[in-house]
């Protein structure tokens, strides 16, 4: 996490943010975050202030205080009002070339709304993410992150099929000396079976779209 | 130790606050019946006569006592005029939703049973069972007026449904929920003993309480006036402790518990008012032994199964086709040598 400036994480109103955003209060979220960008540059308002209100509520989802329809409207507000106050998008608030590129897909199903609001929390914590889409097979997805030169691949599942299926699409990726790209899961067979991912080959997991946070930083700066 | 009960007076029993002779159970292996069979998933899902007999070899197999004509939840969409895509290696999933633009509720309408095949085959295995097992319980499934929109529309569109457009929303609800009560009456009246109401948008894993109340909650309300018979929540494996006291006011005999939450602690919230069903994890079941099967049939047993009130399950209601058969024979073997009632050796100290 980078030096904070001019104020100190206790000051930046996490707290506040977190709880403007669960009652969909657009006021109030717009205030506080231009207020905050009034005193901070605006990598310290995401790293200081959106990551860890996304992280607070992304724990407070797998503490089952939190409902998913809250987890995704916080994650459409946030994202409109960064736009709006740092200017969209988000990503370009950092050194954006510095980051390994970075793509998202469904693998053979069409569950869309994880990978919805995992690259949603992303984006707005300043990585720029690849939309590779729904219902891709593997085949496609080797050939993309090829063809696009993927360093980190994220994958959304939601059928036990898909997250299985993504034991073949590291296999694959393997055969095509394609074996440094990172690949990063989630969905719910992922959370019923922690041992899954590493079943499938995949270098790392997350347990809700916060953690993607965590996870994709770590990559990054490894 | 011979069975006092048939599974149906066994079933019964529970859902109707009595100690039954053992805890019952229910196998939901629909999704093994074409390997059963040798069939094709897409053949299978064709043929009320081998979704049936797939019911009835499971049943011999596994002496479980609960049969389902349940297929797959895109059934119900199909009665939309949505395409269901079939895959030889897992359950079938809705196609692209009917529902093109949240615009297209004004001109929705409520399907007539009697157009969808899917749901006419639902009937027929329905009465077959009914014919042939006279002894088990049957269930019938219906997907909830305010989680088949997930289908009909996609998940975000909902959502955004939801927050942005309550009245479409609420027109949304009103056609589902009439559809909803005709499909369920039409599968009590085929026979079948109980309906299982499978609604995981009203979980708070989904949805926050206050918007449930309004929403999933007074549909759910609505919709029971409706069905003339026995209803239990089946929440998918999404979390029901928040809502167990909700879903006992609405009159449901049972509520499903997804493997996330204690089996122990639902049955304390139930307060003897309602039984639970649950709550093996399903997809971790993929990679148990039959000796780790049998613990975790033990210790549900252990925590739930005190008084009745509890019906042995995996967590969501399906147990997924990789799970090997030496498996669930065993869930089935542990509930036959450790469910008997009186559970006297849950009194033990419990084994290391
Ligand atoms: C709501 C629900 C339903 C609803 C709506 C489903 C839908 N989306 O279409 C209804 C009732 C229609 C339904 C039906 C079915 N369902 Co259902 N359903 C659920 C439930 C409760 C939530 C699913 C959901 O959409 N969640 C929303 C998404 C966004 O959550 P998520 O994927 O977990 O994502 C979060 C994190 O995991 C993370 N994340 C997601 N992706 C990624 C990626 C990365 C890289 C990272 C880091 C993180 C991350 O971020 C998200 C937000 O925090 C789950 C159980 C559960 N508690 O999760 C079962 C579940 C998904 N259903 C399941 C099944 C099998 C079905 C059916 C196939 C049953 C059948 N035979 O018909 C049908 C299929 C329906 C269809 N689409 O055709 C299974 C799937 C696993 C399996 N056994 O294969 C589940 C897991 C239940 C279980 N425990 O077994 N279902």
């Amino acid at each position: 996490m980078p030096q904070v400036e001019s104020q100190t994480v206790e000051e930046l109103p996490v707290e506040e943010l977190k709880a403007s955003l669960l009652s969909l209060d657009r006021l109030a979220v717009r205030r506080t975050m231009l207020a905050a960008a009034a005193s901070s540059t605006p990598v310290t308002v995401i790293d200081s202030l959106v990551v860890p209100v996304l992280e607070r509520i992304g724990q407070g989802w797998q503490a089952g205080e939190i409902s998913l329809a809250e987890v995704y409207m916080a994650g459409r507000l946030v994202e409109e009002t960064v736009d709006e106050v740092l200017g969209a998008p988000a990503a370009s608030a950092r050194a954006s070339a510095a980051h390994p590129k970075i793509a998202m897909c469904v693998l053979e199903d069409s569950h869309g709304l994880g990978k919805r609001i995992v690259s949603t929390c992303l984006r707005v914590a300043g990585f720029e993410v690849l939309d590779l889409g729904l219902r891709r097979t593997v085949e496609d997805i080797v050939e993309e992150v090829r063809a696009k030169g993927i360093e980190i691949l994220l994958v959304s599942t939601l059928m036990l099929r898909a997250a299985l299926a993504v034991g073949t699409l590291t296999r694959r990726l393997a055969e095509e000396d394609l074996d440094h790209v990172k690949v990063v899961v989630g969905g719910a067979p992922f959370r019923y079976d922690p041992n899954l991912w590493r079943e499938v080959g995949a270098h790392a997991w997350g347990y809700s779209a916060s953690e993607a946070i965590e996870v994709v930083s770590a990559m990054a700066r490894a | 130790m011979t069975p006092a009960m048939t599974s149906l007076q066994r079933v019964a029993s529970v859902l109707s606050g009595e100690v039954p002779d053992r805890v019952p159970m229910f196998l939901s292996t629909g999704l093994h019946g074409p390997a059963m069979l040798g069939v094709s998933m897409r053949e299978y899902f064709g043929s009320a006569e081998l979704m049936a007999q797939s019911q009835l070899l499971k049943r011999e197999t596994y002496r479980d006592d609960i049969v389902t004509s349940f297929a797959y939840a895109a059934a119900e969409v199909e009665a939309f005029g949505q395409e269901t895509v079939f895959y030889e290696n897992g359950p079938p999933n809705a196609g692209r939703p009917v529902l093109s633009s949240p615009s297209d509720i004004e001109k929705l309408d409520v399907p007539r049973l009697e157009d969808c095949e899917a749901l006419q085959r639902g009937l027929e295995v329905t009465r077959m069972l009914a014919a042939q097992a006279p002894d088990a319980a049957i269930l019938g499934i219906v997907i909830a007026p305010n989680s088949l929109p997930v289908m009909q529309l996609g998940f975000e569109r909902y959502l955004d449904l939801i927050y942005e457009q309550p009245d479409l929303h609420a027109r949304l609800l009103e056609v589902n929920e009439e559809f909803c009560a005709a499909w369920a009456n039409a599968q009590l009246e085929a026979g079948a003993h109980a309906i299982g109401f499978f609604d995981p948008l009203s979980s708070t894993t989904i949805m926050p309480r206050d918007l449930l109340e309004r929403t999933g909650l007074a549909s759910a309300r609505r919709t029971f006036c409706a069905i003339d018979g026995t209803v239990l929540a089946l929440l998918a494996s999404g979390a029901v402790i928040p809502v167990i006291r909700d879903f006992v006011e609405l009159g449901v005999a049972g509520v499903g518990v997804g493997p996330d939450e204690d089996i122990g602690l639902a049955k304390a919230a139930a307060k003897e008012s309602c039984a639970v069903i649950g709550n093996l994890n399903g997809i971790e079941m993929r990679t148990w032994t039959p000796e780790i099967a049998e613990k975790h049939v033990k210790n549900a047993i252990a925590a739930a199964g005190g008084g009745g009130g509890y019906i042995v399950c995996d967590g969501h209601g399906e147990i997924p086709h990789e799970v090997p058969h030496d498996v669930i024979a065993a869930i089935s073997e542990a509930v036959h040598r450790w469910g008997h009632y009186p559970l006297s050796w849950t009194d033990l100290p419990a084994e290391l």
